[in-house]
């Protein structure tokens, strides 16, 4: 098999790689302080973009031309270094660390790669490896806790992790938060990044603040992340290939009581999933009824593991095969991942190719990436219809049939419904919740999501100093997916337990999506005198989006798991929408630079929108940073060892947008298909539930950070640090308003918040140095606060999503954002009301104010440890200051009674702690409760308790081991015997293996967020329908050959 | 090097044409009607259909409170429902949309209205007049309801969008009187309606449009609708018996008796068919809340019927217990119907289950997945009649009036021989329903009124109740978390009000179910 690959890789190259008169150089690359091989360095003939890079053993290849050729070599942190050849065939080149950072190249807007030292504002780079390091799949996990202002936040776990990324907390109260996409240059929707392959990122640049949305556009208000795809600088081809092997398994299961079994109000009722029954006392009980051949089944009345023996090892399998050689790079990836829920499945297959080529002046290139996720998973929200319609509450989400399954029910010994009579739909021992393992393969979600970008690259070189650059692009995302339900129609025997039938059903959705762009600029870069060198670019941009989605579904099928929409009886439901807009841009900047150390840049751009009306989409907004390179600027502080560096920073600018959705302007009227209409020749339209303002107009930002760069005992310690303000006015927000206004929303220009935080980068490398080896520290911390200045006259605090009874709140004068939840009736110490006799306490109907929902601190720590061929590194991030609702879930938990709460004082009745009652003689006063006990455990949980939504709020503070891994790169001499493996390594990985909550945290991460696709900027929201957390662990072996 | 820079010109030329107005001009919604495309005929059907719907099916709590349903064996307690303790959640959706990311939401009276005001406000545009007249008596109804629910609540400011985000809460008996006006102004504009200026009425009335175009058709139409809003009239007047006192509101009956239509009479009821089918969304609601639904399946294991209603029936050898509910599927020893008392907590795991017991569709109830869905049945029009009538408020015979409306009842439930049924019982001596030894005839036919409305109008036995104290023996639920509470004398105002109109809401003050009363409430 090798052998038909490589000749194909060489038929290949034949067509790419012409040959002339070379002769070939070898030679080692190591560092000056600890003389240890340096892999990764860059090395390229001058004047020419050929080059490669060195091995795991600092050895490098290179074929130079005949005459004079010099060698760059260049390595991030480190000086950049210039060798002459002349004759030699073999050389050895030591680095020096550069405690400037002189070398240190941001790849800025468009693309630009520029020096740090030169930019006015916040930018970080994270290299391949760093984001590799532990295989996440998804490229923003790889991202979690090593940027400071990054909040990288997992919402789910799961086959398709969902995560959301905020960049210095929030801009928009209501609406989009993303940071921008930016892909070879191409402004992409920030959710394509799921669906790249990790292993064709050559590099990542966050720019933090919105001073590149001069550039960018609107949608870089929220940040940047610029992510470069790899393309060949080797001559000789390159070939990878790796395989990494990943296991995962629950790292925090919610905490249950285990001391009561199924039951109510104490009696054992042997089909019930209340567990309110007696408590655990080892005798043999009988499970379920007895079924109709008489049998039944019978257990240990104990406790057991089985809750969580239902879920099984996850696997997540990646195999990557990549070719690179000069100016060409090929790679694929198929990446299988198998869910802790049965069943669960993904599957990413993607394919790319970069490639370009110079012709003198003129550099055209091409990259082209398809990628293809087929997904098979349960379908919570099936479930949830069929409870719903059932008039079942309590029973939402997969978690809530698990958790409340009692303690001593072998759950894990139902899996073959089909052909167990004890775990089929008229067998199952519960006379009113599901087999979960009947729920799993009764409604399921599968669907294929196709990902096609492409973009081309001319760039043409006018003159040394101006060149042109065009970038069209089209990217395409093509979803088409099927609910269904298999249906289920009950024997006499389920009849007459009162079990219905569960409807088999399907839809078909077809999502389609397509961007096209162009962006167009010249760059201009011109060295006046030695001292002074001007750049500029002047450029426009346009953009079209265009989305169409078509759902049919069919409610009832008749022939049993045909899921064909013509297999049914009734109606047919579904839509047909479309959605197109439109941004056409006009930007430019101009910067200057004297002497490498004083360096000012301005910026402007100007934005029409289709978004909104004509007379309002037109906007305007400038921008202007700064550097200033103390140590280079001020003599005295030239060649000190200890400051080394310093660098003083300071931007500010405005930004404009209007990122709303396509015809947010008038109030619609529909047809929904739970109204009934139409019926037959009958048409019956209501009101929409959002009202629009047909003047909105853009909103703007305008922001102000400073910074200063160090370096301190020549580089070995680094510390970077940025204050930020921004000031957002004039939000286009959508205000959950009273029902009565006949709407549930207004969708206007209102509210305004500033957002303000600190954030810290040090780097301590190395920080102890031995022999072969060394120890780095990296950290980083992020402090970010917000305050809401107004909301809209006469409110004063704004819906932003969740639960009613507790949810996400935007409050003036607080930060955003507040749980408001559901509280108990407090006398005026703050004790809780309760009756004199009852000893039970009652809902207060205003609601209260609990804690913010998004961290005050984040904090990154990232030791590693490089020994020899080993490196040893972990990576721990803490998440603090903030607070996480489990309402929904803690609820479902109290009502079956399987919370640990409800085990309180073994189910006797207590007293309430810190409680109260009404004094009799003086109405209004309130005496100490410390005799009135509750009357009814059992009621009191499945009661107030539960409705209580201020009983589910904890902290959310955790601390994650978020990345451990160990990796070995087998030395060169072991592979010297042979020429056809040329580097190897392995490494053994683990993701998210810890977590540490505080102990009032017994249900899940808080980091979960269960309600996001209805509320996209509610955090801490949680509910039965998330997965528990998992931790992933395995091996990584790569072979360049 | 000249190339490019043509190139480049051309690219600059090719954008800047791009960005003519038109480029932007793309924002119309191509997928859903905005207002000025909308006719009141396309709304009118569905805010009759939901309205209907709404009264027959939204009701369930009231008809616990009140002694006709129960929780079947098959539910664990339910709270607040049995214990009273009502929070700002509960039964919330009558002023809040459901969220319509579930399966089926629940439409509020605040949806509802808000469509019907749309509608009124394209129909005053037009000079359609005849839909601006049934959306006041619509907007009648669903007020009514809000107000009995919730005493004061935002009238005036409704519906104004964003001109009024905040909507201040008008009081409950000013809402009322206005009401009334709504409904003068009705009867006048459907009086002189002509059926030009009304386009789409003979399909979109899906009450007494009947799909002919007629002159006779719409004579009808309109003798239906104005019959319809007097009945209303009198139901607000009859409302506010107990502020009247011995004080006739004689104007205002001036005004009904000045119309001239008359009332609902036997057989008159108001009910809707918009093409009722056996589909998903699409049958009769009632029939597919509490009966089957479009799979077939048992639509309602949870509500069962209420020993107390059961008993009142049998042990006063009434046969309606047969047709407003129905016989257990699977009975336990012969308990052919069998119900439960309210609120009491059976822990015997062998209890009898939702199929062991008697469901509240009746086949005197839900008789066809796709039969019309009443609104205002001539049953309680007969019931208001005869009680106005005993009040001295309207002319005619209070005895006949009321055998009347009793034996409406009999034959709205299409009692076998239901005239000679409900002869024997209004003859039976008992004293639930004898005239002649009745001391407080008010109250009999108020018991009367009780008994011939169960699953029909629930929400008219909590309002007589709580108006009256009828029935007078009615039991309070086992639930053991009761603490002492009673039935309830109004809702609490949602936590949406409490968290969206915080300040309008807190004005009302502390609002105790167990104490404050509706205006009418003495």
């Amino acid at each position: 098999m090798r052998k038909t690959l490589s000749s194909l890789f060489i038929l290949l190259l034949i067509a790419i790689h012409s040959i002339a008169q070379e002769r070939t150089v070898t030679g080692t690359v190591t560092a000056k302080e600890d003389g240890l091989p340096l892999p990764g360095v860059s090395v390229k003939i001058k004047g020419t973009s050929t080059g490669t890079q060195t091995g795991a053993n600092g050895n490098f290849v290179i074929k130079v031309p005949a005459n004079n050729a010099v060698l760059v070599f260049t390595y991030i942190g480190y000086a950049t270094q210039e060798l002459a050849i002349g004759s030699r065939s073999a050389v050895s080149v030591v680095l020096t660390s550069d405690a400037r950072q002189l070398g240190e190249v941001v790849v800025t807007a468009l693309g630009i790669e520029r020096q740090k030292k030169e930019i006015g504002y916040a930018a970080t780079t994270i290299s391949s490896g760093t984001l590799t390091n532990v295989n996440a799949v998804n490229v923003a996990n790889g991202l979690q806790g090593k940027v400071s202002g990054l909040n990288v936040t997992t919402i789910s776990s799961g086959v398709n992790e969902d995560v959301v990324i905020n960049m210095r907390g929030l801009r928009s109260l209501t609406g989009d938060n993303n940071p921008l996409l930016v892909l070879d240059g191409v402004q992409m929707e920030l959710n394509y990044l799921s669906s790249l392959n990790p292993n064709d990122i050559e590099s990542v640049s966050v720019l933090k603040g919105t001073s590149s949305a001069a550039i960018y556009g609107p949608g870089a208000r929220n940040g940047v992340i610029v992510v470069t795809t790899k393309r060949g600088t080797a001559d000789k081809p390159v070939i990878t290939a790796s395989n990494s092997t990943q296991f995962s398994s629950i790292s925090f299961f919610p905490k249950l009581q285990t001391q009561f079994g199924s039951g109510g109000y104490g009696e054992y009722i042997p089909y019930e999933n209340w567990s309110w029954g007696p408590a655990y006392d080892g005798s043999t009980v009988n499970i379920g009824r007895p079924l109709p051949d008489g049998s039944q089944q019978s257990v240990v009345y104990s406790p057991t593991d089985e809750r969580k023996d239902f879920f099984n090892t996850g696997l997540t399998l990646q195999n990557d095969v990549s070719l690179s050689t000069k100016d060409f790079y090929l790679s694929i990836q198929d990446a299988l991942i198998k869910g802790i829920v049965p069943d669960d499945e993904n599957r990413r297959t993607g394919i790319r190719l970069n490639a370009s080529r110079e012709y003198g002046k003129l550099k055209a290139g091409l990259n082209v990436n398809y990628i293809q996720n087929n997904y098979k998973v349960f379908n919570d929200n099936g479930m949830e219809d069929y409870f719903t319609a059932q008039g079942t509450g309590g029973n939402d989400g997969l978690m809530s049939q698990i958790f409340n399954t009692p303690a001593h029910i072998p759950i894990s010994k139902y899996k073959n419904f089909t052909t167990d009579k004890f775990a089929d739909y008229n067998g199952y021992y519960n006379d009113y919740g599901l087999n979960p393992y009947f729920a799993i393969d009764n409604w399921r979600n599968e669907g294929k999501r196709q990902d096609v970008v492409a973009n081309l690259d001319l760039s043409y070189k006018i003159a040394d100093w101006i060149s042109l650059k065009w970038t069209p692009s089209i990217s395409s995302r093509t979803i088409g997916e099927r609910d269904f339900s298999r249906g289920e129609v009950p024997n006499s025997f389920g009849a007459g337990r009162s079990f219905n039938t569960v409807p088999g059903n399907v839809t078909e959705r077809n999502n389609n999506r397509t961007r096209l762009s162009s962006e167009l600029f010249a760059n201009l870069n011109k060295t006046l005198t030695d001292d002074f060198k001007i750049t500029g670019i002047v450029g426009t941009y346009v953009r079209q989006n265009q989305q169409r989605i078509t759902s049919v579904g069919a409610s009832s099928l008749v022939v049993p798991e045909l899921f064909n929409i013509g297999n049914r009886t009734g109606n047919l439901n579904g839509a047909s929408l479309e959605y197109k807009n439109r941004l056409f841009s006009i930007y430019g900047s101009a910067g200057a630079s004297y002497k490498g150390w004083a360096n000012i840049e301005v910026t402007g751009r100007n934005d029409w929108t289709s978004l909104l009306a004509v007379g309002n989409n037109s906007y305007f907004y400038p921008g202007v940073s700064g550097s200033l390179i103390l140590t280079d600027a001020i003599p005295a502080l030239q060649n000190k060892k200890a400051v080394s560096y310093l660098k003083l920073r300071g931007a500010w600018n405005k930004t404009g947008n209007a990122e709303i959705d396509e015809y947010s302007l008038a109030a619609v009227y529909t047809q929904p298909s739970y109204g009934g209409f139409p019926f037959g020749s009958l048409p019956g339209f209501t009101a929409g539930n959002t009202t629009y303002d047909a003047d909105l107009k853009p909103e703007f930002i305008k922001s102000t950070e400073a910074g200063i760069e160090t370096g301190f005992l020549n580089g070995k310690i680094n510390l970077e640090a940025t204050y930020f303000y921004q000031d957002n006015t004039d939000q286009i927000i959508s205000v959950r308003v009273s029902d009565a206004t006949g709407y549930n929303f207004a969708n206007l220009n209102a509210a305004s918040f500033t957002n303000k935080g600190v954030e810290l980068d040090l780097r301590l490398t190395p920080l102890i140095k031995f022999k072969d080896g060394n120890f780095q520290f990296r950290a980083n911390a992020t402090y970010n606060d917000s305050e809401i200045t107004s909301i809209y006259p006469g409110l004063e605090e704004l819906s932003i999503g969740g639960y009613v009874a507790s949810g996400n709140y935007a409050i003036v004068g607080e930060p955003a954002f507040r749980i408001k939840a559901t509280d108990y009736l407090r006398d005026d110490q703050g004790r809780i009301i309760v009756d004199r006799f009852s000893g039970y306490p009652s809902e207060d109907p205003n609601t209260k104010s609990f804690g913010r929902t998004l961290p005050l601190w984040i904090v990154g720590l990232n030791p590693s440890v490089n020994w020899k061929n080993f490196n040893l590194s972990a990576l721990f991030e803490y998440k603090g200051g903030h607070e996480a609702s489990f309402f929904a879930m803690g609820s479902d938990m109290a009502w079956t009674g399987v919370g640990r709460a409800t085990a309180r004082n073994n189910r006797e009745r207590f007293v309430l702690p810190n409680s109260s009652y009404e004094d009799p003689a003086n109405p209004g006063t309130y005496i100490a409760n410390t005799n009135v006990t509750v009357s009814n455990v059992n009621d009191f949980y499945t009661g107030v308790y539960r409705d209580v939504a201020s009983n589910f709020i904890t902290s959310a503070a955790a601390w994650r081991m978020r990345e451990l891994s160990l990796s070995y790169d087998v030395p060169a001499k072991f592979l010297a015997k042979q020429n056809v493996v040329k580097g190897l390594s392995v490494a053994l990985t683990g993701r998210n293996l810890f977590i540490w909550v505080p102990k009032t945290n017994e249900y899940t991460d808080p980091d979960f967020n269960s309600v996001r696709d209805d509320y996209d900027n509610t955090f801490g929201i949680i509910n039965s329908q998330s997965n528990p957390p998992v931790r992933m662990y395995g091996f990584n072996v790569s072979a360049r050959f | 090097m000249k190339k490019v820079i043509y190139s480049f010109l051309t690219l600059l030329l090719i954008i800047s044409a791009g960005c003519k107005k038109d480029f932007f001009d793309i924002n119309d919604n191509p997928n859903y009607p905005i207002e000025e495309s909308l006719t009141p005929a396309l709304i009118l059907p569905k805010v009759l259909h939901e309205t209907s719907k709404k009264m027959a099916t939204s009701y369930d709590f009231a008809a616990s409170w009140m002694g006709y349903w129960a929780r079947s064996g098959t539910y664990g307690p339910s709270n607040p429902l049995e214990n009273y303790d009502i929070t700002s959640s509960y039964e919330k959706d009558e002023w809040v949309n459901g969220s319509t990311t579930v399966y089926s939401p629940t439409v509020s009276w605040y949806n509802i209205l808000m469509d019907n005001s749309v509608m009124e406000k394209k129909a005053q545009e037009t000079g359609a007049t005849f839909y601006v007249g049934m959306s006041k008596v619509i907007k009648s109804i669903g007020f009514m309801y809000l107000v009995d629910e919730y005493n004061n609540v935002p009238y005036t400011d409704a519906f104004k969008g964003t001109e009024a985000i905040s909507p201040k809460y008008d009081k409950g008996q000013d809402i009322y009187n206005d009401l009334l006006a709504q409904l003068d102004e009705a009867v006048k504009l459907f009086a002189d309606a002509q059926l030009d200026a009304n386009p789409g009425l003979s399909t979109a009335d899906i009450m007494f449009g009947n799909g002919s175009t007629s002159a006779a058709a719409f004579t009808k139409q309109k003798l239906m609708w104005r019959k319809l809003a007097n009945t209303q009239r009198l139901k607000l007047l009859l409302r506010q018996t107990e502020l009247y006192g011995s004080t006739i509101p004689t104007a205002e009956l001036a005004k009904i008796t000045d119309d001239g239509s008359g009332f609902l009479l036997a057989g008159e009821t108001a009910s809707v068919q918009p093409g009722y089918s056996v589909n998903e969304f699409q049958q009769n609601p009632f029939y597919d809340t509490y009966k089957y639904n479009f799979t077939g399946d048992n639509a309602d294991d949870f509500n069962r019927a209420n020993n107390y209603l059961l008993y009142k029936y049998a042990d006063n050898d009434d046969v309606r217990y047969q047709y407003v509910f129905s016989e257990a599927e699977t009975p336990l020893a012969g308990n052919i119907y069998w119900g439960y008392d309210f609120g009491f907590v059976d822990t015997d795991p062998d209890q009898p289950k939702a199929v062991n017991s008697s469901d509240v569709a009746g086949p005197g109830l839900a008789k066809s997945p796709t039969q019309r869905q009443w609104l205002f049945t001539s049953v309680e029009s007969l019931f208001l009649q005869a009680e106005a009538i005993q009040r001295g408020w309207i002319q005619g015979t209070a005895e006949s009036a009321y055998r009347a409306a009793v034996t409406e009842s009999f034959v709205w439930l299409e009692v076998e021989n239901a005239t000679t049924e409900a002869e024997q019982y209004l003859n039976s001596g008992s004293s639930i329903v004898n005239w002649g030894t009745a001391t407080d005839k008010i109250r009999l036919i108020v018991m009367q009124k009780y008994l011939a409305l169960p699953g029909i109008n629930n929400f008219e036995a909590w309002v007589d109740y709580r108006r009256l104290g009828v029935p007078t023996d009615l039991p309070l639920s086992l639930s053991p978390s009761r603490n002492g509470r009673v039935i309830p004398v109004r809702l609490q105002y949602p936590l949406e009000e409490f968290s969206y109109n915080a300040a309008n809401v807190a004005a009302e003050g502390t609002i105790n179910p167990q104490t404050s009363k509706v205006f009418w409430d003495k």
